[in-house]
């Protein structure tokens, strides 16, 4: 599993696309910013866009940081163990000022763990910073 | 040659993108300062000041220009090397323009930015970091792209881009010599 992260608009998607040559290779993109769900794994490329969202989308059906990150660490077993390069794209939200509001504060907090989980579990993590990717972490497989 | 900079408010980046300026100045070329911010109030004239004094005591010869709207106008020479500080303060004054369109405004500034590297010998830019905040609202989350979109082309047309941290160059493209 790959995990790619970086701030918003600095061209994740885009260096995604162009690392794995996606635009000659057969792959399923899931956005969690379209669908809910999370997708049954079907090519043996699979991109899951919006990580970030979808840890809300957890959040807003548990109401707790902690039981959201335990529904995250669920799926990323699923996706570690499946049949396919899964590579998760996530926004890094989690180096600004405290928010105002409690739910965003919990958003954060939910966010920033489940990332440190999925880069735990990932083989590889890349943060990308308008377009150039640095490697913080790259297992050999 | 176009060298790119980013980093945090007060990060050193203007400092260490004047060091850059002055080290590929070309022999009989002019170091140019693009200052782009509008003066609006007292705080914006201080800040104003604080650059030029920095400019003023560096013992070399600078000549301002400023220029928040339009810069690809700018009449530059073959030799000359260019500062562009910043494009946060160019996108404020291009996006807001009443006359052109909003959501041209990036566009306009990357080929701004690429006419006047085409015509001088250098030109270094310098820029804010992205917040990395989910942004507060439609227009906030428009601005952040249009910055994010500017900021990933000028990388890309770079021969040397770097985040600046506390002063601490952390090169993300191009060679650096050590001290440089």
């Amino acid at each position: 599993m790959h995990f790619v992260t970086g701030g918003a608009f600095n061209g994740k998607k885009k260096w995604v696309t162009a690392f794995y040559e996606l635009e000659r290779t057969p792959h399923q993109w899931h956005s969690f910013y379209d669908e809910k769900e999370v997708p049954a794994l079907k090519e043996k490329m699979v991109v899951l866009e919006g990580i970030e969202r979808y840890v809300r989308i957890l959040l807003e059906q548990t109401e707790s940081p902690a039981d959201a990150r335990a529904l995250f660490q669920k799926s990323l077993t699923e996706w570690g163990q499946a049949d396919a390069q899964v590579v998760l794209i996530g926004t890094d939200m989690m180096k600004g000022i405290v928010p105002m509001n409690a739910f965003d504060r919990q958003f954060r907090d939910a966010a920033g763990w489940c990332f440190q989980d999925a880069a735990k579990a990932a083989d590889r993590v890349d943060t990308i910073w308008y377009g150039i990717a640095e490697t913080l972490k790259e297992e050999k497989k | 040659m176009i060298m790119f900079l980013s980093g945090g408010v007060r990060s050193g980046k203007s400092s260490t993108a004047e060091k850059w300026a002055v080290q590929s100045q070309k022999q009989g070329g002019r170091l140019l300062y693009v200052a782009c911010g509008q003066r609006t109030d007292e705080e914006m004239d201080e800040r104003i000041w604080h650059h030029q004094k920095r400019r003023t005591t560096s013992g070399h010869r600078w000549v301002t220009v400023e220029k928040s709207l339009d810069i690809g106008e700018i009449k530059v020479e073959k030799a000359d090397t260019l500062l562009i500080d910043c494009v946060t303060t160019l996108l404020a004054g291009e996006y807001f323009r009443e006359d052109k369109r909003a959501d041209h405004a990036g566009e306009r500034i990357v080929q701004d930015i690429l006419t006047l590297a085409g015509k001088a010998h250098s030109v270094v830019i310098v820029s804010n970091e992205l917040s990395f905040e989910a942004p507060a609202s439609e227009l906030t989350a428009h601005y952040m792209k249009s910055l994010g979109d500017i900021h990933q082309q000028l990388v890309q047309a770079s021969d040397r881009a770097m985040l600046v941290e506390h002063g601490i160059p952390v090169v993300k493209k191009g060679v650096m010599e050590c001290g440089e």
